[in-house]
């Protein structure tokens, strides 16, 4: 139990040499996308890289500082009921991304030289399916969890399901503090609102006006490279809460209760390690996703001469 | 940069589907879209679009949004094949897209 502990602590250093692992093989290297650079001028392409890299670096700022907290035994909030404990990084991206569609809309230039568009171009031109798939699991995952986790719970005193409890019978019984309802709602209503911004910034990402016929093929680089930001963006957000979500239910699920020379285990207790364990391997993928965003943005823009098509 | 006008969209889009690049059934871009292309105002766009519609090259169908007619009058298949290998061999050629169809217009005046 230790050694996982050790584990949690070191999980984003983990993901960050990893991410740095695949950068450093250039196979790998080359199978991330590449930005293009454009002319300044002309396209927000940049500024809207550089936010949604800022909004992942936050957010795995938040993941170490709330793994570090729960390590301490702080917990986030305080020990009241808040809402948004378990949705501040959905709700977190979802400013982010609006952020980046205020960018995206404000930054509309009349083209220098119009290119007659040759087929409709919606939010999923620039984004691969395997992409969508990963997202649309990682969402479908969590409200899954979200189902599952509030159907265990039980209420508090005020009716908000929140616990999880050990009923010894006419012994009494104890509670400990879980991802019920109460926590699952906000949160799968705030993973639905980051679903819709992340399709409304695929569409704006996409429908934007070409500036020039000679900038549509770095154009079009571009877009792809952004379109795989906001995905590995929206997905980590996704399950950065998921993984928050396993752990609590995990150390919910592990508490035993000592009465009378019996030992009371909860109706979850056979599920704890495995909830554990998923909570890290979520928690890797999440910070690798978002480190992925990163690295994306912080990679050297190639010539827009290179990308450009005959 | 002179603005486009609404006879100058539908040429285009008949142009594509003329050549053979759009085809039967394919969707074009919606209205809104062309107009932010080409910056110009969406209704010069839709009127395109209706002169497409009237002369049978798209058909519109609500939701389905506007789509290459099952049949529109194409050029022979034969001509679109000596068209391809033109436009093949003048890019192999180095010649630009502007030369060849001066080219173009210039034998298609000297034929009596």
């Amino acid at each position: 139990m230790f050694m996982l502990a050790m584990l949690c602590e070191v999980l984003p250093v983990v993901a960050a040499l990893s991410v740095v692992a695949v950068l450093a093989v250039p196979l790998w290297r080359e199978k991330l996308p590449r930005p293009v650079r454009l002319d300044g001028s002309s396209r927000p392409d940049a500024a809207a890289r550089w936010t949604l890299a800022s909004g992942a670096a936050l957010l795995v700022l938040f993941a170490v500082t709330v793994t570090v907290m729960r390590f301490h035994r702080i917990r986030l909030g305080g020990q009241d009921y808040s809402w948004w404990r378990y949705s501040i990084p959905l709700l977190a991206a979802c400013l982010v991304l609006l952020v980046v569609a205020v960018l995206l809309v404000s930054y509309r230039r009349q083209p220098a030289e119009p290119v007659a568009p040759t087929h409709p171009r919606t939010w999923r031109s620039f984004t691969g399916t395997s992409q969508l798939w990963l997202f649309g699991s990682c969402a479908f995952a969590l409200i899954l969890f979200v189902a599952f986790a509030g159907s265990a719970s039980s209420p508090d005193d005020e009716g908000r399901y929140r616990w999880l409890v050990i009923d010894t019978g006419a012994t009494g019984g104890m509670v400990a503090d879980f991802f019920g309802w109460a926590y699952g709602l906000p949160a799968a209503a705030a993973a639905l609102v980051l679903l819709v911004l992340t399709v409304l910034v695929l569409h704006l990402n996409a429908v934007r006006p070409f500036f020039t016929p000679n900038s549509v093929g770095a154009e079009e680089a571009s877009r792809s490279a952004f379109s795989y930001m906001v995905v590995c963006f929206g997905a980590g957000a996704v399950l950065l809460t998921l993984a928050r979500a396993l752990n609590t239910a995990s150390s919910a699920a592990g508490v035993s209760l000592a009465s009378e020379g019996y030992s009371f285990d909860t109706t979850l207790a056979a599920a704890s390690p495995w909830l554990l364990g998923l909570s890290y391997l979520v928690q890797f993928f999440a910070l690798f996703l978002l480190m992925t965003v990163v690295a994306v943005a912080v990679r050297r823009p190639q010539p827009q001469a290179a990308t450009v098509h005959g | 940069m002179a603005e486009y006008s609404a006879e100058q969209i539908a040429a285009h889009f008949r142009g594509l589907i003329l050549s053979g690049r759009m085809g039967a059934g394919d969707r074009l871009p919606t209205v809104r879209q062309t107009a932010r292309d080409l910056g110009v105002a969406v209704t010069t766009a839709a009127k395109a679009y209706r002169a497409l519609e009237s002369s049978g090259f798209v058909v519109t169908k609500g939701a389905a949004g506007t789509r290459v007619a099952a049949q529109p009058s194409v050029l022979p298949g034969v001509v679109l094949g000596h068209v391809r290998d033109a436009v093949a061999e003048a890019q192999k050629s180095g010649i630009s897209e502007s030369d060849l169809l001066n080219a173009v217009q210039a034998v298609w005046r000297d034929r009596p």
